[in-house]
């Protein structure tokens, strides 16, 4: 007849260290979710979401630029300002009078239309209203080639957490 | 029945729960550690999307040009409809974007822009634009190109097009590289200039400081070279001038820069790269000032102006690219093609010099023969050496010829109304036609005198391996008959009045000319005389400096006849892109 081996009494190595490792990832887990709920996450949640906003309006304002069948600011160099000249819908040159263009002024970023007469701000790019961008320091518009631009600012976020963050955008003019 | 310990029972749950616990951890980690890359891949996929709406203009472009060069309707670029192009262009299913490639991109809609010509953009004619779109996705992402497309009638808008290229650039590396014994020990020699794409292996620059070194006129060497000789201590802008007038009388393209000094444009000028006014040089155009260059030109000229400490004067109207596109692609002719259409409506002469009309045989004579010629000297832009040509051609002669006792096989009987023809062997031409007429070849066409001097018909030369000079029949005529130096004088101006694709491709004899030791030259050939060459329609692509370089210098002209191939079934058309805008579809 098989015979048992008498039952063993208290834990074994191994129990104590499963019963560590459970006990590590439930307290793991606990810190994890109570991080989630923490002040320094929603913040971090709403840098991200500033970053992706100005992210998402560069990407608008490249694809504008990029569009542009003329550009005639700046010819070389930076400036703080950019200019040039679209086509209608139908693929048509608008008349040269009419310019569209972006203008870093007081600590913003704008989007702009000028005539002969007058520089006034556009109402919309998509979804973007103006300002485009508040906030943002030394930015400007560096004519690297004839066919690249690149856009570049500092911002500091509204709630004052994130100052200097740099954004850039490397812009292929691809009518030029 | 066997049982199973207590404590082996206690163990299964806790190893699953051990198993699971360990595969959350790990897909954790490994999502973590994919989610930036998957945020990349969205941004790849996004501009993949565009790119592939931007090369479907691409392909419609080279659709475009490969439908209109197998169409009669090019010969009257108003029959080239929108629907034309739609038919050919327009699809429901999507096309992959290369082989290996998740994109794909498909044409929704090609149509006509109506807009009049405008006479203040000569270079340019508004009446043929097209409006082309163009769908691209890539994942979840779609763009749309909308592009104008511009056809360019190229006889119509262009006395040269693209056959002064080295005229205006010269050859600036050519010294060097037979001074180096090949181009690649000039581009080891030489490396960074082209590592940071500063010089292409053609010659072509793209710095301004290394243009201004390579043309300031009297300057060192701009080019490293070991063992640099005596004669390379100075630059090629003090052996290169380009004052005076201009070959071109009418308006000129040109695919490479154009170096100029006070020299004197007949018409409006465009290149696909830049201009570069060398000094206090004054250019001028006489008529239509208007100057199409890159959007690079000016400031080229500004940044070159400053390293020559002078303000850049307002002589030369550079208008840049404001409602131009600088490049212009070539032409290329269809010869498959043209020979079709010869053999079904028009004249054939077969590879025996045999002619059939609208495919039936005929018993005209076409003088087939062979010949062993030798060319002219001359070097091309990366020559480590003079070169001269040697062919073994058979041919056919159409002329008007007192050796053949004054009979015309082009006249307008033997003709028998046919308006092309094509011949499998290369031609010789001289004399009248008798019709408006295409004479192709896959050959040489040689030129042996005046041509279709006294009409006002059409005549469009096309041969694939270019149309040369050849001065046989003449040397032969004044070593016969030793004529006077009147003959001679009225004998050597040739007037050609043709539209000439690829003319240039040097100039021939049957003599055996071998250069040893000095280039051969066909100038002061008859009695101490040069030909002299006046071509009186237009000329597309080919290379126009050998025809320069032999003939009396100054007398080659170009005279623009605008309608120089109204009337003519095949007409040189080329097809470009003149904006594009690309957006995400909403």
């Amino acid at each position: 007849m098989k015979s048992y081996s008498s039952p063993k009494s208290g834990l074994t190595l191994w129990e104590v260290l499963l019963f560590t490792i459970f006990l590590a990832v439930a307290g793991g887990a606990s810190v994890f979710f109570f991080f989630l709920n923490s002040g320094d996450m929603k913040k971090a949640q709403q840098k991200y979401q500033w970053e992706q906003n100005i992210n998402d309006m560069l990407d608008e304002v490249s694809n504008e630029i990029a569009n542009a069948v003329h550009f005639e600011h700046p010819f070389n160099g930076d400036s703080r300002e950019c200019f040039f000249r679209t086509s209608g819908d139908d693929g048509a040159l608008l008349p040269s009078v009419f310019e569209e263009g972006f203008v870093f002024s007081d600590n913003s970023l704008t989007y702009v239309s000028r005539t002969a007469a007058v520089t006034t701000g556009l109402k919309r790019l998509g979804r973007f209203t103006n300002p485009l961008v508040s906030g943002c320091r030394e930015g400007k518009f560096v004519r690297l080639a004839p066919d690249l631009l690149e856009i570049s600012f500092k911002a500091d976020s509204p709630n004052g957490e994130n100052v200097g963050r740099e954004f850039s955008r490397l812009i292929y003019l691809r009518n030029q | 029945m066997s049982r199973i310990p207590d404590e082996k029972q206690s163990i299964i749950p806790l190893l699953v729960m051990v198993f699971f616990t360990i595969v959350l951890v790990a897909a954790l980690f490994v999502r973590v550690y994919r989610a930036d890359r998957d945020l990349g891949l969205l941004r790849i996929s996004g501009r993949q999307a565009k790119l592939a709406a931007e090369s479907g203009i691409n392909y419609a472009i080279e659709k475009m040009r490969v439908v209109m060069n197998a169409s009669d309707r090019a010969a009257n670029p108003g029959a080239l409809t929108a629907v034309f192009f739609a038919d050919q262009l327009e699809t429901d299913s999507w096309m992959p974007v290369g082989q290996r490639s998740d994109a794909w991109f498909r044409i929704i809609s090609v149509r006509r822009l109506f807009s009049e010509d405008i006479e203040t953009t000569p270079l340019l004619d508004e009446s043929l634009q097209y409006q082309i779109l163009s769908e691209g996705r890539c994942g979840r992402f779609r763009y749309t190109t909308a592009a104008v497309v511009q056809l360019y009638d190229l006889v119509k808008n262009f006395a040269v097009f693209s056959s002064l290229d080295e005229y205006y650039y010269g050859t600036p590396i050519q010294p060097w590289v037979e001074s180096a014994g090949s181009l690649e020990n000039f581009v080891q020699a030489n490396r960074p200039l082209f590592d940071s794409a500063m010089l292409s292996r053609q010659g072509i620059c793209h710095d301004p400081q290394l243009l201004h070194r390579i043309f300031v006129p009297g300057g060192p060497s701009p080019f490293r070279l070991s063992g640099d000789s005596g004669a390379l201590a100075a630059n090629y802008g003090s052996r290169f001038s380009r004052d005076g007038n201009s070959p071109c009388v009418g308006p000129l393209y040109c695919e490479s820069p154009v170096i100029v000094d006070s020299h004197t444009f007949a018409g409006p000028v465009q290149t696909a790269l830049y201009f570069y006014r060398r000094g206090t040089a004054q250019p001028r155009i006489e008529v239509g000032n208007n100057a199409v260059a890159m959007n690079s030109s000016l400031r080229i000229q500004q940044a070159v102006d400053s390293l020559e400490g002078k303000n850049p004067p307002d002589v030369f109207v550079d208008r840049d690219s404001q409602g131009y596109a600088s490049f212009i692609p070539p032409w290329r002719p269809d010869f498959d093609y043209l020979r079709d259409l010869s053999k079904a409506r028009g004249i054939y002469l077969d590879a025996d010099g045999k002619g059939f009309l609208n495919g039936k045989p005929i018993d005209t004579d076409y003088h087939p023969g062979e010949a062993h010629l030798f060319s002219d000297s001359y070097r091309a832009p990366n020559s480590t050496r003079w070169e001269q040509d040697q062919l073994d051609e058979k041919f056919v002669v159409l002329a008007t010829d007192m050796r053949y006792g004054g009979f015309n096989n082009i006249s307008a009987a033997n003709l028998q109304g046919a308006r092309l023809l094509f011949s499998e062997r290369s031609v010789y031409l001289r004399g009248d036609i008798g019709s408006d007429l295409v004479i192709v070849t896959p050959g040489h066409i040689f030129i042996t005198g005046p041509t279709n001097v006294d009409s006002n018909l059409n005549l469009l030369l096309i041969a694939a391996e270019g149309t040369a000079l050849s001065t046989v029949d003449l040397e032969n005529y004044v070593k016969e008959t030793n004529p006077g130096t009147d003959f001679i004088h009225a004998a050597r101006e040739w007037l050609i009045r043709a539209v000439i694709y690829k003319p240039g491709a040097g100039v021939y004899t049957a003599e055996s000319r071998p250069q040893q030791g000095t280039p051969v030259n066909f100038r002061r050939l008859f009695a101490g005389a040069s030909l002299k060459i006046t071509i009186t329609g237009a000329c597309i692509g080919g290379n126009l400096q050998r025809w320069l370089d032999n003939t009396e210098p100054g007398s080659l002209e170009v005279k623009h006849v605008p309608d120089g191939a109204d009337r003519l079934n095949v007409r040189p058309l080329s097809a470009g892109v003149l904006r594009l805008r690309t957006r995400p579809e909403q």
